[in-house]
């Protein structure tokens, strides 16, 4: 890797950097903010990581986690702590993220832990929050540095929740100090689904702890919306970005785009659609 | 162990079972069964393909070498 770009998240608009757009990225340089990529598509190292160290040179890149589970009951997995602390070392990410959620649990029947691929909600309860702080402050100190959790999207929620997904990420951030990756798309789905109340939610946040935002696209299954990352964001998304922007202020914001990915100029489209309303918020409080 | 634990447990086979959860489930306000979820679960994207590799490497490596092919046992 040649000299890197700078290694901190400017306050615009960048994209979800997906295989099929390397070779266009690496070739015509297209003006982006910075990128994100998914920490795991790259532990394996080797050539999987030349087109990211060639991307790491022009543009800022954050690591983004699927797979720690940070939540689970299953202990913290040390090989995917190291492989991420490997890929810290050689990426010198910008930042570094996880989903405030679980996907193992311990498996006695097979003397280890039953995994799945999934990202899966939990209970947000006193108890939850003393187990997640203890892991969060563990994935810190292993890497050196703060990780940003961010808030999920769910199906189903439950009844003995003894506060709120936005006090517990609140509450999570002031005991860690990790910071609060705000997924708007995510808090959308949790509304529709849920009956989250959106407006609450953002109120409730530390602005000071919110060091980036998400924007995605979803889709509708059965009356359940479903977080698949693969259409344009929604008008209603916006919106709730707009209001984030008003009540959290300016931050790096990503869009991801994960399934039916479309051509690059469609997704760096609405990272300019992004753009535009950060530019918006800035010059009206200037 | 944790309470939470329980939770997820029970989750964790809901889904790896297809059947819904024993676990408390508040359902006051969505407007599609507990069932429609679990399936959006068992099939849903998760963003990527590496763990579900690994995964299904760890199972197989598991099996192996509780079969004694190796020579090792877990």
């Amino acid at each position: 890797m040649g000299k890197p770009a700078s290694d901190y998240l400017p306050c615009t608009a960048g994209i979800g950097l997906r295989a099929p757009h390397y070779c266009e990225v690496l070739e015509k340089l297209p003006k982006l903010g910075w990128v994100e990529v998914h920490n795991e598509n790259f532990f394996g190292g080797g050539e999987s990581l030349q087109p990211l160290l060639k991307v790491r040179g022009h543009y800022p890149v954050s690591l983004h986690g699927v797979g720690m589970g940070l939540a689970s009951t299953a202990p913290l997995d040390q090989a995917h702590l190291s492989a991420l602390c490997r890929l810290c070392d050689v990426v010198q990410p910008a930042a570094v993220s996880e989903h405030l959620c679980w996907n193992s649990v311990p498996d006695m029947t097979i003397n280890g832990s039953m995994a799945i691929n999934d990202l899966l909600p939990f209970p947000y309860t006193q108890e939850a929050l003393f187990h997640v702080a203890r892991r969060v402050d563990q994935v810190q100190e292993k890497l050196g540095r703060r990780l940003l959790v961010e808030n999920l999207s769910s199906y189903l929620s439950f009844t003995h929740s003894e506060m709120s997904e936005g006090e517990f990420l609140s509450e999570l951030s002031q005991r860690t100090g990790c910071a609060i990756l705000f997924d708007v798309n995510n808090l959308y789905v949790n509304a529709r689904n849920l009956g989250v109340d959106a407006k609450v939610f953002i109120q409730t946040l530390p602005a000071k702890a919110v060091a980036e935002y998400h924007l995605a696209g979803h889709s509708i299954r059965d009356g359940c919306l479903v977080d698949t990352h693969s259409t344009q964001v929604c008008a209603e998304v916006w919106e709730l970005y707009e209001f984030a922007l008003q009540h959290i202020g300016l931050r790096p914001t990503l869009i991801e785009w994960d399934s039916d990915i479309p051509v690059l100029a469609i997704l760096k489209g609405e990272a300019e659609k992004a753009q535009q309303r950060l530019e918006e918020y800035h010059a009206s409080v200037k | 162990m944790l309470l939470l634990n329980d939770d997820l447990s029970d989750f964790a086979r809901a889904i790896v079972r297809g059947e819904e959860p024993s676990s408390r489930i508040d359902t006051s306000y969505q407007n599609y069964s507990v069932a429609i979820a679990i399936e959006v679960y068992r099939n849903n994207y998760c963003g990527n393909l590496y763990d579900t590799v690994i995964t299904l490497g760890k199972a197989l490596l598991r099996s192996v070498t509780s079969a004694g092919i190796f020579g090792v046992s877990d």
